[in-house]
């Protein structure tokens, strides 16, 4: 029983749900308190994680559920770009009208999920996980109960992630079959010699997890979903599920199905180019900044995942100082979206930037750093992301992926670039309000700081990295 | 007489399966039948399960079916929710109507 | 956008044109599976893998009970909190006050006393009495 104390962070969560549920429904109007205490408990649970031992690894019921560095480091990751959402869209709520008492109960539900996923060793743990993420997700996609787009966008994530679950799970069942057993490190022991099914097992968890990730070819719900929804809960979607995601990619790819590398390779190679390529492209054509965001979120989800597919440790911690950067950008970069606000009316048009400029310089200077930094120009954070994930497909002598990534990266400086003219260049438009709330300003602010000041210390993440182990 | 054994369970969850993934991807009427589909591809995967089961005598196949059952029927209820919202809004559940975000 | 009428999987001028084409994939994704399970194949040497034996002594109920409620309690748990979620979920969309329904108030109801009911109004001659004062 002393290991229970290893899972005191989720404990603390669990009950934070349960008691915030009850104190907001018995004490009338409390949405606003209710969402402030939910950020505490958050900053709360990040106390706890890091205050748990980092030198213990453990495994928990019976061997089903891991606390280790991996663990460890991604829920610190995921809590904390969790208190920044909430942080950021404070207002926004407000003044769209969904402030309710179940919206951040709901989004302690989908971490809490989250923290589950990343820990687990075991394909029902995974599973339930999973589930507990993605359901507190499609009520939060369709929030927004009286629009027709949030609803909309709702009811098409709920289809989407419905069917790749279904199509994740008849994997599990196949990897059960075949290997006799659901837990991650027997899978790999088990699974010496090649089958049909195992194959299959991992063509159909692969699949599943491509949809919860968006990558190409699974992408389609991600545009309409991160349009459609209010922009409190695209934040949301653009950060958090992609590190549960990664973290669970990293963790079948390199436990249960490490001894057959050479089948999973090839596809997470196809993946990863095709999110790239297609990400890019796909943007240039985009009016609407959230759409705009979801094809970069998938193009940058493409370069995750060429970190994985060389199948090294040094390749995996370039991924996990991608996804690490990728959060700061999007953060920052929603943060300004956050901003165009006027008369208590959000903007979220390419065209309400234009001349943005002349009438707010410090809000377009730092557009100006995240969109320099989203499209990868030195000396900025998101140049060293994508330089570590080419240094480690170099390693590896995969030449063709690190050419089509640096093409992508061309085509995608365009879009980038785009938006960077129309704020500079065109004719300008009415002001915005000048007035934020603290929270905002500070996720704005402590963002475009880290991404300027990167470059000054860049082994500073790059060492607490290199401390993760995989295997 | 013919035994039953593994491989007609798990020919009967193909079957099952099959019909899931289809009923997906061709139907263009109703909303509903999504969400039937959805269901039949998970019972697929329970049948998969406990006959794996059964045949390799290990017991935590049948705990996951218990667990997919329960995530079910949260699917279903949440499902259910998210389209009445949706007709309430549009006032209608086809499929080839649900097209306001372009995709 | 699967769900998109633009899309050539529910392209509703051509209505029996995507028929063949879906059927022809799932036929194929069928005969795929088929061939998956032919593969499968007892392996003895992995017994000792096996985490929780069928105890044939014990009923099904009784063997499921006994791991979910020790083994698998996290689990357990978890799934609550699932349910939960649904619940939450659920109510938080469809749930609306519909403003201008008169509803029956038990508590209001039960609670009237004559006080509140009956007023004794000294009716003065020739003026009548206001009603809804």
């Amino acid at each position: 029983m002393e290991n229970l104390q290893l899972i005191i962070p989720e404990l603390f969560i669990s009950i934070m749900i349960m008691f915030l549920l009850i104190f907001g429904v018995f004490k009338k109007n409390s949405s606003q308190l209710v969402y402030n205490l939910t950020t505490v408990s958050l900053v709360a649970a990040l106390a706890l994680i890091i205050n748990l031992d980092a030198q213990i690894e453990s495994s928990l019921f019976n061997n089903s559920y891991n606390i280790d560095s991996l663990a460890r480091f991604m829920k610190i990751l995921l809590i904390l770009s969790g208190i920044f959402v909430m942080l950021s869209s404070s207002k926004y709520i407000q003044i769209s009208k969904i402030s309710k008492i179940e919206y951040p109960i709901l989004i302690l539900c989908s971490i809490l999920g989250m923290m589950v996923m990343i820990s687990s060793n075991d394909l029902i743990v995974f599973y339930m996980g999973l589930e507990l993420q993605s359901l507190a997700l499609y009520v939060l996609a369709s929030f927004n109960r009286d629009n027709l787009l949030s609803t909309e966008s709702g009811l098409k994530y709920f289809v989407l992630s419905a069917l790749s679950s279904g199509l994740l799970l008849y994997g599990c069942s196949l990897i059960y079959g075949f290997s006799e057993t659901t837990n991650f490190n027997q899978i790999m022991v088990n699974t010496k010699e090649i089958e049909y099914g195992l194959t299959f097992g991992i063509v159909f968890i692969l699949v599943g997890l491509a949809f919860k990730i968006s990558a190409v070819p699974f992408h389609m719900w991600a545009p309409d979903v991160y349009q459609g929804s209010p922009t409190s809960v695209t934040v949301f979607f653009a950060l958090l599920p992609k590190i549960a995601a990664l973290t669970v990619f990293i963790r079948f790819l390199y436990i249960p199905f490490y001894e057959l590398g050479d089948q999973w390779q090839m596809i997470i190679i196809f993946l990863s180019i095709a999110s790239m390529v297609f990400g890019a492209v796909a943007a240039i054509g985009q009016k609407n900044l959230k759409r705009l965001i979801a094809y970069s979120s998938i193009s940058h989800m493409g370069y995750a995942l060429a970190g994985l597919s060389t199948g090294t440790t040094q390749g995996v911690q370039s991924s996990i100082t991608y996804i690490t950067i990728y959060l700061v950008m999007n953060l920052a970069f929603f943060s300004c979206l956050f901003m165009l606000k006027r008369n208590d009316e959000y903007y979220e048009n390419i065209d309400d930037l234009s001349g943005l400029s002349k009438n707010h310089p410090l809000l377009s200077l730092s557009l100006l750093v995240v969109l320099f930094s989203l499209a990868g120009i030195p000396p900025l954070a998101g140049f060293f992301a994508k330089f570590y994930i080419f240094v480690a497909v170099i390693n590896e002598k995969m030449y063709f992926l690190a050419i089509v990534g640096l093409l992508a990266t061309v085509i995608a400086a365009f879009y980038y670039l785009r938006i960077i003219k129309i704020i500079y260049f065109d004719p300008e438009k009415e002001k915005f309000e000048s007035k934020h709330n603290l929270g905002l300003k500070f996720t704005l602010v402590a963002s475009t700081f880290f991404i300027l000041a990167y470059f000054i210390y860049p082994s500073g993440i790059v060492d607490i990295i290199s401390q993760i182990n995989i295997n | 007489m013919l035994s039953i054994g593994l491989g007609h369970y798990l020919t009967l969850a193909a079957i099952i399966f099959t019909i899931g993934i289809v009923g997906i991807f061709l139907n263009r009427k109703n909303i509903i039948v999504i969400l039937m589909s959805i269901e039949l591809i998970l019972l697929a995967v329970n049948i998969n399960l406990v006959s794996f089961s059964i045949f390799i005598n290990d017991l935590s196949g049948q705990v996951f079916t218990l667990f997919i059952l329960t995530v079910a029927a949260a699917e279903a209820a949440i499902g259910l929710a998210i389209i009445v919202v949706y007709y309430r809004n549009s006032g209608t559940i086809r499929v080839e109507e649900i097209d306001r975000l372009k995709g | 956008m699967w769900l998109n009428k633009k899309n050539e999987w529910f392209n509703s001028s051509g209505r029996s044109s995507h028929i063949p084409v879906g059927l022809l994939v799932s036929i194929i994704i069928f005969f795929e599976l088929i061939i998956v399970i032919g593969g499968w194949k007892y392996k003895p040497d992995l017994l000792d893998s096996i985490a929780i034996e069928i105890n044939t002594d014990l009923t099904n109920t009784q063997s499921l009970g006994s791991v979910i409620y020790t083994d698998y309690i996290h689990l357990f748990q978890l799934s609550g909190m699932v349910l939960l979620v649904a619940m939450i979920g659920a109510i938080v969309l469809t749930f609306r006050q519909r403003s201008g329904v008169k509803r029956q108030n038990y508590f209001k109801q039960i609670s009237r006393d004559r006080k509140d009911g009956i007023e004794l109004v000294d009716v003065e001659n020739n003026k009548g009495v206001k009603i809804d004062a």
